[in-house]
């Protein structure tokens, strides 16, 4: 079994990995994250790129540039959760599906202008929230009636915005 | 970290049981709005769609729904040998207390799927602050990205401590 065996589609997506302020002590915990990542986006058959940083204009400037040739965003905005209205609005300028990731069902909880703005959220399983909300986002990249970019019908939603349950 | 996140699942130390719970209005899938819902064809095609993938990665899957909230709450209480739990609550979500309250005397690890992405109606779920993880808004493929997140995190013996 392997993860790429869960798919019925082979596209080479490109997904980037954003880490905010404050996430660094965390991530240095698990030991090489970027490998891990890169472990899990080759057996997904995928693409990924991790970028950290303390600046939320430097996370605001590698989206700017990242944009054209990203499918699709994990984001954990650490300290900017409840106030990183900058980079929200890079996340929503970017019409690209967005999932906030969160190591503890604890941060979901807090006040946070991220999760109600962003496509979907995987929180709570420790590092593996990550892996979660990669095999989801790329699942879904590979339909067509979904986040595929290049689908065209009434469900898709690859231009990243939530459905409201309220709309 | 070498060993690739399928070594890491197909583990011969211990085959996990989880619970697949789905509550008020899942029977219905298939009939619901295809923009939130998606494709997918009816519950029973969601329930063997996560049992086979929990199969491929030796896990046990027990699936388990109602429309009746009484039904949930006796099925985590008589769920002795289950080690965690995914629930698609539906609606309760909003106020289902006797279920959260159940969950938290089972004092085993619970994650909460959503197909949509429910804080975008501006609201917080009841369940956030007592379960292990949340997923919401990949329609049902979050189901399997948090199967195998949860996996994967127990046999590392992250989720213990609950």
């Amino acid at each position: 079994m392997k993860l790429s065996d869960l798919r019925n589609n082979d596209t080479s997506w490109r997904i980037v990995v954003l880490n905010g302020p404050n996430t660094k002590a965390a991530i240095d915990s698990i030991g090489n994250f970027n490998e891990l990542l890169h472990g899990w986006a080759d057996e997904l058959g995928v693409e990924i790129d991790h970028f950290q940083s303390n600046h939320e204009g430097k996370i605001l400037e590698y989206i700017h540039a990242n944009v054209p040739t990203a499918n699709g965003f994990l984001v954990n905005p650490g300290g900017l959760t409840s106030v990183g209205e900058s980079l929200r609005h890079a996340l929503k300028d970017s019409f690209r599906p967005t999932s906030v990731v969160h190591f503890h069902n604890a941060e979901l909880g807090e006040p946070s202008i991220f999760s109600p703005s962003v496509t979907c959220i995987s929180s709570g399983l420790d590092y593996f929230s990550y892996l979660s909300g990669l095999i989801s986002l790329v699942l879904a990249l590979d339909d067509m009636d979904f986040l595929n970019p290049e689908g065209n019908s009434a469900t898709n939603r690859s231009h990243g915005t939530p459905k409201s349950l309220f709309v | 970290m070498n060993a690739t996140i399928s070594d890491s699942l197909n583990t011969e130390t211990k085959r996990w049981k989880i619970a697949l719970l789905n509550g008020l209005n899942m029977t219905s899938l298939g009939q619901r709005d295809k923009n939130v819902y998606g494709t997918i064809g009816s519950l029973q095609e969601l329930e063997d769609l996560v049992t086979e993938t929990g199969a491929k990665f030796g896990v046990d899957i027990v699936a388990f729904h109602s429309n009746h909230e009484g039904d949930l709450v006796d099925f985590i209480e008589g769920a002795a040998d289950i080690d965690a739990f995914m629930i698609n609550p539906g609606g309760l979500w909003k106020f289902g207390e006797p279920t959260r309250i159940a969950f938290e005397q089972a004092g085993k690890p619970f994650v909460e799927v959503h197909f949509a992405n429910i804080y975008a109606t501006g609201d917080k779920s009841v369940y956030t602050d007592s379960a292990l993880g949340t997923t919401m808004g990949f329609r049902h493929y979050g189901y399997l990205g948090t199967l195998v997140g949860l996996v994967a995190g127990l046999n590392q013996g992250l989720f213990q401590s609950r």
